[in-house]
């Protein structure tokens, strides 16, 4: 059974536990991908889940080996290069946190720090030595040493480093940093219940603190390289989730960006507005001429975008099941999508019964309709018109319908969130979800017995437990004091109840604002919700220029909700006019009324719009 | 740390750790339940004062007992604490804690200090800590924004060595809806584990049931667990053999939300397998409508030997 067939579905696919040849058992490549892959400093950032880390992982020995897809070949060609991974998560900055707080000064904690980021990049780096002379995992950037030369190698290198080694092996060096690193989490254990007096000359006499990892990795793959006979091999160092990573080795990082060095380069992925950041400190970081790196964004603010890379991605999942339909045969065709097809075309069969009573019960609409038929009463379907189609629908669906005595209960109201277009629109192009999601509803299907596609009611049951858990995230999401009253999830459902009301309100708006600008106010006094829902995905930025990557700065910006939200206020999965933030959420009050007007409720006396 | 099998209470404690608010059951243990005469030390980690509910009866009662108080927000309140055992707490000494209206945090704070000072002194003391179960209460229909998540204090933090092994997740799980379905997406465990408290009031069952059915629904169930709240040795067992039997392979994370017994359970645990477990704290801020809490007249208690 692999790593992902034990996955559970808190899992969600989460990369980060999984080892790089689970990774490579369903990856498929992100548009990204390729751009990573090129030799050279490069800075990925995105929200939680976008992929970084399946990406970064790749880029190790033990995932390109076991590569089998139809990118894999094209892939090892290009990425001559060692990848060296360095996770970090979220105990890390609690665990070194956790010295200021014991007494420990300023020096000395800077000290620790350092040692234990070197350490860890010290052992990630051994495995890669070892990856790199293992012969059972493929020729794939193998290398060979005699075991007298290991000997020679290691123990040089752990003279470099200042370890001691009870049996000279890669094994023994690796095993020597972890005792280093457990030694250390005991000491300041036990320092903790002592007395701050005599501290400095204790932690000398342990004789374990260590300079920055930079000084200590150049000579080691020096020795490595001119031992295997390979003096000119370059080497990444992957660092994922900066964002849980110390301040100050964010900072010497980003550092490094603007530097070139003949052997190394720095591969580094970042959540942008992190929780526990103390400073948006990449916000004004832009490569510029003259710097050497390069930066991917991992927003997608359209829904084709993400197209081909969701298939790719969905096609993988369904052919380890043994599946070979396309997707649209396993989730059916999303009754937007239909409709839109019919809508297109003179000759085609047009979905437009609803329009006629839609207007019966929407004076609104009606008049507004009056001015896209033809001769025979007929719509035209123009471009303006189309556009104004799916708000028709949605309107009609969950308003109008009930307006006419057809009562559409919740149940059946789902139909418009559901099928294949609907399922990579709300992935948001996102690995995670997308997985998530995705098997989650296979799971479920094969349970039910039922033929494909899968049934309409059991997909929206697993997108509506995505969002709840989804919502649940955005809940506990950290605020600081200031921001007591203004966190993410407040901030989004008020966004959200004013789209609503935009989409559902007295008049029929054929293009109802359905995404926001953050102008300065609102960007003073929601600055930490924004980030946090930037850096969980709930919202999206739209770039004003296409395909123009996201950097940090938020202000001025125009974002949407992500699709996945959306769904709980009933609002189309495409985005349209924009307005100042400020204004929605001042407007607070007066929308919220219709919207306690407008809730569809079977037992409710529904009398006409 | 040893834990005691029996923990019956002695007339000869030398010291007496309580929290002092509105809450009734704040002095409902040394007050009325163990009908002994207290003729020791009493410290007191006081909240704000208010005029409500108990707060006032509860202040005499400890200003009668001679108290020191102590604020309940005091950066230094762990040294503070360990200031006042000098001259109280001796090799041999017994003390009784009262953890009933103390926060998570504070109960972190009293095992940090009651260590640390041992440690220092290289003394001997037993430690006996008592819990008073409230009567029902419905619980909040929403949990505020999260303030902070972390570890309880800085020593429960534990210590990773490899970052390669994935984290495990622990629930003591209480009212809070959804919170522990937010925490997973959080710290994203490879492994999740929940115990649910069982004690005499099946209100509270239900309410468990309804605030975590996310979870419920989908978590296997070999990794639900259920404790009885008037035996929290049995918990100990309990909660280090699932810990044992994880640690090589996960690195445990123990959120303790529900009845307090099980916050100071996982912290004793941490103890024992220093540094290698984690135990965290979530607080919310104060968003709710003050309750009281009023003892139900059901007790737990749990003794300890703390040495160097």
């Amino acid at each position: 059974m692999s790593e992902l067939d034990k996955s559970s579905f808190f899992d969600a696919f989460n990369a980060r536990f999984l080892s790089p040849k689970a990774v490579a058992e369903t990856f498929v490549p992100p548009p990204a991908f390729a751009d990573l892959t090129r030799k050279g400093h490069t800075l990925i950032v995105g929200p939680r889940g976008s992929g970084k880390t399946s990406m970064l992982k790749m880029l190790q020995l033990g995932a390109l080996r076991s590569w089998k897809g139809p990118d894999a070949e094209e892939a090892r060609m290009v990425i001559d290069y060692t990848g060296v991974f360095i996770s970090t998560d979220i105990n890390w900055q609690e665990q070194l946190a956790v010295m200021g707080s014991l007494g420990f000064n300023q020096k000395e904690i800077e000290a620790i720090e350092d040692t234990c980021i070197t350490l860890h990049v010290l052992k990630a780096l051994t495995r890669s030595f070892k990856h790199r002379l293992d012969l059972n995992e493929g020729s794939y950037q193998t290398a060979y040493l005699e075991d007298i030369k290991i000997v020679h190698v290691v123990s040089e290198i752990a003279d470099l480093w200042r370890l001691t080694l009870e049996i000279k092996s890669f094994e023994g060096l690796e095993r020597a940093i972890s005792n280093r690193l457990t030694s250390i989490g005991y000491f300041i254990s036990i320092e903790s219940l002592k007395e701050d007096a005599g501290r400095a000359s204790r932690i000398e006499a342990e004789n374990f603190i260590m300079p920055p990892f930079f000084d200590l990795v150049s000579r080691p793959l020096e020795i490595f390289d001119n031992a295997v006979g390979l003096p000119d091999s370059h080497w990444a160092f992957c660092f994922d989730e900066l964002e849980l990573a110390p301040v100050r080795l964010k900072r010497q990082l980003i550092k490094r960006l603007r530097s070139m060095d003949h052997k190394i380069f720095f591969k580094l992925s970042i959540s942008l507005f992190a929780e526990n950041s103390d400073a948006d400190f990449i916000t004004n970081l832009a490569p510029s001429e003259g710097d050497d790196f390069r930066l991917i964004s991992l927003w997608y603010a359209e829904k084709r975008r993400t197209m081909i890379f969701t298939e790719r991605l969905v096609r993988s999942v369904l052919t380890k099941r043994g599946l070979n339909d396309a997707p649209e045969g396993i989730f059916g065709r999303s009754f937007i999508a239909e409709g839109n097809e019919r809508s297109q075309g003179s000759n085609s069969k047009l979905k437009s019964d609803f329009l006629f009573d839609l207007e019966k019960v929407d004076p609104s609409f009606k008049k507004f309709f009056a001015k896209y038929k033809d001769k025979g009463g007929q719509p035209i379907m123009s471009a303006p018109f189309r556009k104004a189609y799916q708000i028709a629908l949605f309107r009609w669906f969950f308003k109008g319908s009930a307006a006419m005595g057809q009562k559409m209960s919740s149940r059946s109201s789902f139909k418009v969130y559901t099928g294949w277009d609907s399922i990579v629109a709300i992935c948001e192009g996102n690995p995670r979800w997308i997985i998530g999601i995705v098997t989650s509803m296979l799971d479920q299907h094969v349970y039910s017995k039922k033929s494909y596609p899968i049934d309409e009611a059991l997909q929206w049951e697993v997108i509506e437990n995505a969002r709840h858990r989804f919502r649940s995230k955005l809940k506990t999401y950290k605020v600081t004091e200031l921001a007591k009253d203004k966190g993410a999830f407040k901030l989004l459902d008020v966004i959200g109840k004013y789209f609503k009301s935009e989409l559902y309100g007295a008049k029929f708006l054929a293009e109802p604002v359905n995404s926001f600008r953050v102008d300065e106010e609102s960007w003073h006094l929601y600055r930490e919700a924004l980030k946090a829902a930037l850096n969980l995905g709930a919202i999206v930025y739209i770039p004003d220029v296409s395909d123009a990557a996201f950097m940090g700065s938020v202000k001025e910006k125009r974002f949407r909700l992500c699709y996945l939200m959306a769904t709980e206020y009933k609002i189309p999965l495409r985005f349209g006019c924009d307005r100042n933030l400020t204004y929605i959420i001042k407007d607070k009050d007066s929308r919220d009324q219709i919207i306690i007007n407008f809730d569809y409720n079977e037992n409710e006396d529904i009398k006409g719009m | 740390m040893k834990i005691l099998r029996e923990c019956n209470p002695v007339d000869d404690y030398d010291l007496a750790i309580g929290s002092c608010g509105y809450e009734s059951r704040g002095s409902y243990i040394f007050r009325d339940y163990l009908k002994i005469d207290l003729k020791c030390s009493f410290i007191v980690i006081r909240f704000p004062k208010s005029n409500l509910f108990s707060d006032e009866l509860n202040e005499s009662f400890y200003e009668r007992m001679n108290s020191r108080f102590k604020p309940y927000d005091s950066e230094t309140l762990e040294q503070d604490l360990i200031d006042e055992y000098v001259g109280t707490v001796r090799d041999g000494s017994k003390v009784i804690v009262d953890i009933s209206t103390m926060t998570r945090r504070h109960i972190g704070v009293v095992l940090d200090s009651l260590e640390r000072f041992i440690y220092l002194k290289k003394f001997n003391i037993r430690v006996d800590f008592y819990y008073s179960v409230a009567t029902y209460n419905p619980p909040p229909k929403e949990f505020g924004s999260v303030k902070f998540k972390g570890p309880v204090t800085s020593r429960f933090g534990g210590w990773r060595v490899d970052t390669n092994i994935p984290n495990s997740a622990v629930f003591g799980v209480g009212f809070e809806p959804d919170v522990c379905l937010g925490l997973i997406e959080d710290i994203e465990p490879k492994e999740i584990a929940v115990f649910i408290p069982k004690g005499s009031d099946q209100k509270y069952d239900v309410s468990l049931r309804k605030a975590n059915m996310w979870i419920f629904s989908d978590l296997p169930e070999e990794k639900i667990f259920t404790y009885k709240i008037n035996d929290p040795v049995f918990l100990y067992e309990s909660l280090m053999s699932y810990l044992l039997g994880t640690m090589d392979n996960f690195r445990p994370i123990i959120i303790p939300f529900g009845p307090k017994i099980f916050a100071l359970v996982s912290m004793f645990c941490n103890v024992s397998l220093r540094p290698k477990v984690g135990v965290w704290r979530v607080s919310s801020g104060d968003w709710s409508a003050p309750q009281d809490r009023i003892a139900s007249g059901e007790v737990t208690k749990i003794g300890v030997i703390f040495g160097p």
